[in-house]
């Protein structure tokens, strides 16, 4: 655990610093022009770092910043404006109660399905605000792709955030006292 | 036991604050969907402000990655060197054969042309702008591009690339232009098929073959016929290239699109000012409010003026 080596303060520090500078560079990244890459099948980079932090590092991640990072990605990645947000910010509300609901240590693999669940719960939520608007959304077959990528993109996303920059506990850990 | 209970005394009204917070939030974010379903022009400006904003940052952390999505597409073109070889070679033989249809239809058009000098030539041009940006999401498929109203594009305005029509302005900033891709679900062109002319809507769904929707008689469409924009509406101008007709695997008559895609790198965004149509007396000389009374004495005083409040035509490159 980062705790472990580090003293708490300093990587509750690195971490509140780290989420807006990483959800930044990954909306960066999803921004790219990137030649022979369907939409549908680009995960949702954002989603994977805001939902890691919200788990791993829930006090990093306050409702006023989350709240300003969804409204950018709004405006940036031309989606639903609003609905994108809205969902984002609900789904990553839905981790924050299971990170404090269910202490450390927890199953990887929960944390991993919470998220994917989490993430198509927020895709859903679109869909259906842009159905009721009279909008002609994407069909939900059509979305499910990027919910896939979206989803093996998380424990890529996760490990390189644990292991490669040594950000958020450990979900073997320990809750601190 | 009386410290947790200390604890959750202290928790719980940060606790209900958030839930106030939150719901307040949600609100405010459910109402600005709405306004931006009702296509309120102040949510896109916002939204453009804010692209406005950060459009230096965001070139900034574009152009490395797509150095980096460049090296690996050039890499993919090296090994597949002898299969793009041989499609070049076919793709000169079509174009051999659009040669000649060019040829005749360039013709076709000057005589056309001739008899039709009734009316004046409609004002376009074009600026070209960089894509710096996709949309990165399956909901809406547009892209953003370095050019905005102070390079004179306009909201609504049609965009190509080297081929043919990639969507249209649907987001305006100072500096930067949101394009809605033709695939977009919500994207509807009317276009018309040649040679038949028969007319019909480009409806985005996706693919990436958009369809074409209320097709007038599709018996006496084929595929390969060419679909260029009929210019009704007076959005876009008439004969831009779309790309040609194509049957779906669905059945359906879609349009096979000229515009790549998926490798939009440089765009021109269309300036386009329509056709002047002779409508009522004095129309086509003067814009604006009907000429006042002559007989009036205050209105020969604002004659005079009048002329120098008529901005001039911003002088625009000619579309080759």
């Amino acid at each position: 655990m980062s705790g472990a080596a580090r003293p708490a303060g300093v990587a509750g520090l690195a971490a509140a610093l780290a989420f807006p500078a990483l959800a930044l560079l990954a909306l960066a990244v999803q921004l790219a022009p990137l030649a022979d890459t369907p939409p549908a099948l680009t995960p949702d980079l954002f989603w994977c770092v805001l939902a890691y932090f919200t788990l791993r590092a829930p006090r990093a991640t306050p409702l006023g910043m989350v709240a300003v990072l969804c409204i950018l990605r709004d405006a940036l990645l031309g989606g639903p404006f609003g609905a994108g947000a809205l969902s984002l910010i609900l789904a990553s509300e839905l981790l924050r109660r299971r990170a404090a609901l269910a202490p450390a240590p927890r199953p990887l693999w929960s944390d991993w399905a919470w998220c994917a669940l989490g993430f198509a719960a927020a895709t859903a939520l679109q869909w259906a605000l842009l159905s009721v608007s009279f909008a002609r959304p994407p069909s939900p077959a059509a979305l499910a792709p990027h919910v896939l990528a979206t989803a093996l993109a998380l424990p890529v996303v996760a490990a390189l955030l644990r292991y490669a920059l040594r950000l958020g506990a450990s979900p073997r850990a320990e809750r601190p006292a | 036991m009386p410290q947790d209970g200390g604890r959750d005394g202290a928790e719980r009204p940060a606790r209900t604050l958030r839930r106030i917070l939150l719901a307040a939030l949600s609100l405010a974010l459910l109402a600005t969907f709405a306004l931006w379903r009702i296509d309120n022009p102040r949510v896109e400006r916002v939204r453009m402000t804010i692209v406005d904003a950060l459009h230096p940052a965001v070139e900034t952390a574009a152009r490395p990655l797509g150095f980096v999505a460049e090296m690996a597409a050039d890499f993919e073109n090296f090994v597949n060197v002898y299969e793009q070889n041989e499609e070049l070679r076919r793709e000169i033989q079509r174009l051999a054969a659009w040669r000649a249809a060019a040829q005749r239809l360039e013709q076709e058009n000057a005589r056309l042309r001739a008899l039709n000098n009734v009316r004046l030539p409609p004002s376009l041009g074009f600026v070209t702008g960089e894509v710096i940006a996709d949309s990165g999401g399956p909901f809406l498929q547009t892209g953003l591009v370095n050019v905005g109203w102070r390079d004179g594009v306009q909201d609504g305005a049609a965009v190509m690339d080297g081929a043919g029509l990639a969507g249209r302005v649907v987001g305006l900033g100072r500096r930067a232009a949101r394009v809605l891709h033709v695939t977009d679900y919500s994207s509807r062109i009317p276009v018309l098929i040649r040679p038949s002319g028969r007319r019909a809507i480009l409806s985005g769904d996706g693919a990436r073959a958009p369809r074409l929707d209320f097709l007038e008689d599709p018996d006496g469409v084929r595929p390969g016929d060419a679909v260029v924009t009929s210019g009704d509406g007076d959005v876009f101008p008439p004969e831009l290239a779309v790309g040609a007709v194509a049957l779906g695997a669905d059945g359906l008559p879609r349009a096979r699109l000229a515009a790549d895609l998926e490798r939009l790198e440089f765009v021109r965004v269309i300036r386009y000012r329509p056709d002047t149509a002779i409508e009522r007396p004095g129309g086509l000389v003067r814009h604006g409010p009907p000429p006042p009374d002559p007989d009036a004495p205050e209105a020969e005083a604002e004659a005079g003026t009048e002329a120098q409040d008529v901005p001039a035509e911003p002088r625009a490159e000619v579309l080759r």
